[in-house]
């Protein structure tokens, strides 16, 4: 650009410095003519290169990309809420001393619980449940807390 | 009796009397300290490295600590600023007034041979006296001329890598709210400023603003060539492609930012009622610790946000009050010599100083683009408690 701009400008200096320099005349009128001609192709140079495809206007696409480190931590906390969360609603239902983990995956695209496990090793159990029924309904309960589906929620005994 | 009865009554008065409290206070403590608490662990866990390779010249030395001081309350006053901008602008000024003064001697010159012309000095000699100070004015202006675009340029650059800079961290912080539609609109607008639009800024609008200049400084320089309509276009089509540029980017991102703002306020608001524990955070209730880490991403990403304003308000002012005060300094100089010399240096001067208006509002319409996004970003995500 900066080239460009000087060559033109120096152009029609030199133009300007012929039209003092040169008696006036038949070739002072050449001479100014083809220097004219001569301004003219130094200010459409430009205009060239862009039919040339030279001069591009167009930008790389540019991504950005969230930090990671942070969002691992409010992922952390976020499952630790879930998890108390769950463990307070499953005590309330009758269900004390339950184990849950929930894991948990946060990116751009937002929270999504990957799996909730429960283990009922030192589960307080109310009386007359059979495991089949304790399994279903806490399935259902953190089923309906979490809003996943009851395929990812593991209950273990163990 | 009577004495148990008396002994009874005087210590339900009391207690009626007595106001309770302690446990509301040290509720709001509670309150207080687990937000500090979340408040500098997402502080710790925050990246400000590229952030922080841009402040120089700025008035603060870290993010971390400038975001600190910003949630504790302390601002920078308004005479902080103004004294900043008559800093920077006394800078610009004792950088400007040789190039000025040397115009103004020279027209003057000039004006004073043109005055002799008739009398000891010929005609020719005085033609060449006139294209020497022309020479010498063009040279001096073109000097200035070219320091002042080549800083637009590595200003709009530096636009470019603040904003990319500090756009990952903005996006952390709203997905960490909850507004990840928030998050994947702006991902793409603010991909489309910094990149896009900077790029047909420097490659479109700015070269057609130059074109217009050198285009206007060449019809004053000689009678026989005559470009000042050419000049007239080149200006028209960057005034025009500047407009469009502001309005489709202005329209795009207010209705984008509106709408995915309120899609992220219902899904969220949703996901905190479909939970029986959930205790707002208004009024000094204990809150849950998803409240928590909600709360102080949303005070470090509005924090965050009036930093990157603060670093594009020192990014900018220093270019756009170097060109103000050029421009301002040509009109003063073309004042003062337009009765001392030739009509077509005041000419000349003026149609420069035209040129150098358009590049101000340039620079300013960019810079408010870029202000508008991150004041949208601040704003988005705020409202879901």
């Amino acid at each position: 650009m900066e080239n460009w701009a000087i060559s033109v400008v120096g152009t029609v200096l030199l133009t300007v410095l012929a039209d003092v320099i040169l008696p006036d005349g038949q070739t002072n009128k050449y001479v100014k003519t083809a220097l004219s001609v001569v301004v003219i192709l130094a200010m459409l140079a430009p205009v060239v290169k862009i039919a040339d495809g030279s001069l591009s206007f167009v930008s790389d696409d540019k991504q950005y990309q969230a930090q990671s480190q942070y969002l691992y931590m409010v992922e952390q906390k976020q499952e630790s809420e879930i998890e108390q969360r769950l463990i307070s609603e499953l005590a309330e239902s009758g269900y004390k001393n339950c184990i849950v983990e929930a894991e948990a995956t946060l990116d751009e695209q937002g929270l999504a619980i990957d799996k909730i496990s429960v283990n009922l090793k030192n589960a307080v159990i109310p009386d007359g449940m059979s495991n089949i029924l304790v399994t279903e309904d806490i399935t259902d309960i953190v089923s309906k807390q979490c809003g996943v589906v009851s395929e990812k929620v593991v209950i273990s005994w163990q | 009796m009577k004495k148990r009865v008396l002994l009874l009554f005087i210590v339900l008065t009391l207690l009626l009397v007595i106001p309770f409290s302690a446990m509301a206070d040290d509720n709001k403590d509670s309150v207080e300290d687990s937000l500090n608490e979340a408040l500098d662990e997402a502080l710790d866990n925050l990246d400000f490295s590229d952030v922080n390779e841009l402040l120089d010249g700025m008035m603060f030395e870290d993010v971390a600590e400038k975001i600190k001081s910003i949630l504790d309350g302390e601002f920078d006053s308004a005479e902080t600023f103004l004294q900043f901008l008559l800093d920077v602008f006394w800078q610009q000024l004792k950088l400007i007034v040789p190039s000025l003064a040397t115009l103004f001697a020279i027209c003057v010159l000039c004006g004073l041979v043109t005055v002799n012309k008739s009398g000891f000095i010929s005609s020719g000699t005085s033609n060449l006296i006139y294209l020497v100070g022309l020479s010498l004015i063009l040279t001096t202006l073109v000097a200035v001329l070219f320091k002042l675009y080549s800083s637009v340029y590595l200003m709009f650059a530096r636009l470019s890598v603040l904003i990319d800079a500090a756009m990952p961290i903005i996006l952390t912080l709203m997905i960490a709210n909850g507004a990840t539609v928030s998050a994947s609109v702006y991902q793409p607008a603010v991909a489309m400023l910094s990149g896009g639009i900077i790029s047909m800024v420097r490659n479109v609008i700015l070269p057609l603003c130059t074109f217009g200049l050198v285009f206007s400084v060449i019809s004053h320089i000689s009678d026989n060539i005559k470009v000042t309509k050419l000049s007239g276009f080149f200006s028209s089509c960057s005034s025009w492609l500047l407009s469009v540029v502001f309005m489709v980017f202005g329209s795009f991102l207010s209705v984008q930012g509106i709408t995915s703002a309120s899609i992220d306020g219902v899904s969220v608001r949703a996901i905190k009622f479909a939970t029986k524990n959930y205790i707002p955070i208004l009024g000094g209730y204990l809150s849950d610790g998803f409240d928590m880490v909600v709360a102080s991403s949303t005070l470090i990403k509005n924090a965050f946000g009036a930093v990157v304003l603060l670093m594009l308000l020192g990014t900018v002012v220093s270019t756009v009050v170097c060109i103000l005060a050029f421009n301002l300094g040509l009109q003063l100089v073309s004042a003062l010599a337009e009765p001392l010399t030739d009509g077509k240096f005041i000419g000349f001067f003026t149609a420069v100083s035209k040129n150098l208006t358009f590049l101000t509002v340039l620079v300013i319409a960019v810079t408010f683009m870029f202000f508008i996004l991150v004041m949208l970003t601040i704003y988005t995500a705020n409202g879901f408690f």
